[in-house]
């Protein structure tokens, strides 16, 4: 619904759609106050029974030439700070994902690799479901990133470091038959 | 000593306020609600006055600039408060600003991209520093942003969200936060977005932690005391929000009154004084009262 006036006081007395039971986060470049102020008041006014979600905590999205534009991460934390309560994460690293897959595919956590280019999302979901995980270095994470988190004595950056790696995913083609 | 968030009243209320030679207030669920005065506020104010006893204003609220305050302050009844008694987080993180990026000489200057209201762009342009995005003082030579300042911002976007990034990728340009609140009440029971929110969005994309001006940090203390002298022991500290207010009083020395006409309920205070945590009763007052109103017997007639 449109919202009336210009100002939260306003914002605060428009009428709220009574079948709202969730607030989804998303990447959401038209992002803004009177939206968080909205999805407050829906989290205020379901309290336990309005779920808050999130599709994914990613900070950043790296552009080319190497700026980044921020994340749904940013959007996430914006409403879990107004609401002083956590989002359930849908995306990598969190493991709903991988449990959708599971539940339509017969998958074998054990014969199954988990192929990704950053470490904080995708090889560590990977190893949090018991996938043996591979690095593929055409991404966002370095040798170098995993080379410091091996060397780390901390067992949160030990779950961060891959089985393997390559350089690029074509490499995997010399593996495979004709 | 541990604080046991007593009732203030009767002899002891007269104890405490006795040698006290000022009091610090919160604004916001205080001093008023919305825009009615708490009853019996003003009359507190006005009789500290007569009293001798110094009436100071700290408030996390960085929509208003101390201009627009000061007329609030008159508008609902108190008589006798002036500007150079009300330090605002907007005015605050001025000041911070102008000590950070003009103090010491050398390379100072820069613009401060400022995610706000037009009384918090007011105040840092009243520090002498320019905003980005405001017209160059020579065409053609733009001077670098050395600060993001976040307050208040009702008209926050993914846009702006996204500048202040770009700006934050100089390790030189200084990310500074007006207050942590997560949100503030409204009239009806309802709850509008605060400063720390928008913190936070700006801290996640950017990977860096905000300098917050606001209580409980103590910078707004250090600027009483560079104004007015204040002795931190003859000062209380009354505010109606645990982890802002009580804190603050507690992180600058103070003793402090709960006051229960806003954000936090005693129910808090003492869940708080139960915890097993150390952090847990710096969030406990000294004392409570049900309003300020309720201060007023403790003082001279």
């Amino acid at each position: 619904a449109a919202l009336p006036g210009p100002a939260p006081a306003d914002w605060a007395q428009a009428p709220l759609d009574p079948a709202v039971r969730a607030v989804l986060v998303g990447f959401d470049e038209h992002f803004s106050y009177a939206k968080l102020c909205q999805a407050l008041r829906y989290l205020m006014r379901g309290g336990p029974d309005c779920l808050l979600v999130g599709t994914n905590r990613d900070n950043r999205l790296p552009l080319e030439g190497g700026t980044a534009i921020p994340g749904t991460g940013c959007l996430v934390k914006a409403v879990e700070t107004a609401a002083q309560r956590e989002a359930f994460i849908i995306g990598k690293p969190n493991r709903y994902m991988f449990d959708c897959v599971v539940s339509e595919f017969n998958i074998d956590p054990a014969r199954t690799i988990m192929v990704g280019d950053r470490l904080d999302t995708d090889i560590l979901m990977g190893n949090s479901c018991g996938l043996t995980t591979l690095l593929t270095l055409t991404g966002v994470s370095t040798l170098d990133e995993v080379k410091g988190h091996q060397e780390s004595n901390c067992p949160t950056r030990q779950s961060l470091v891959p089985d393997y790696y390559v350089d690029s995913i074509a490499d995997l083609l010399p593996a495979l038959g004709d | 000593g541990m604080a046991v968030c007593r009732r203030l009243s009767g002899a002891e209320l007269r104890e405490v306020l006795g040698p006290a030679q000022g009091l610090l207030f919160d604004c916001d669920g205080v001093l008023w609600a919305g825009e009615r005065a708490v009853p019996g506020a003003p009359e507190l104010v006005e009789r500290l006055r007569r009293s001798g006893k110094a009436a100071l204003f700290v408030s996390n609220n960085s929509r208003r600039s101390v201009a627009e305050l000061e007329r609030r302050f008159s508008r609902l009844g108190f008589r006798g408060v002036r500007g150079e008694h009300v330090f605002s987080s907007a005015l605050c993180s001025a000041l911070f600003l102008r000590q950070r990026l003009l103090g010491g000489g050398g390379n100072g200057g820069g613009r401060v991209f400022v995610l706000g209201s037009e009384g918090l762009r007011g105040e840092v342009r009243d520090a002498g520093l320019r905003l980005a995005g405001e017209a160059e003082p020579v065409p053609g030579v733009a001077e670098p942003v050395r600060a993001v300042l976040v307050g208040y911002d009702d008209q926050f976007t993914f846009a702006k969200l996204s500048r202040a990034c770009g700006y934050l990728r100089d390790p030189q340009c200084l990310l500074v936060a007006t207050d942590p609140d997560p949100w503030h009440p409204l009239s009806d029971g309802q709850r509008t977005p605060g400063t720390g929110s928008l913190t936070a969005a700006v801290e996640t994309a950017s990977g860096r932690k905000a300098l917050v001006v606001g209580k409980p940090n103590t910078y707004m203390f250090d600027c009483i005391v560079e104004r007015f002298g204040v002795d931190p022991s003859r000062t209380l500290m009354v505010g109606d929000r645990l982890e802002t207010d009580i804190l603050f009083g507690k992180n600058c020395g103070l003793s402090t009154i709960l006051t229960l006409t806003g954000v936090s309920r005693l129910e808090e205070a003492q869940a708080y004084m139960a915890s097993d945590s150390a952090a847990a009763k710096d969030l406990v007052p000294d004392y409570y009262v049900d309003t300020i109103a309720d201060l007023i017997p403790g003082l001279d007639e």
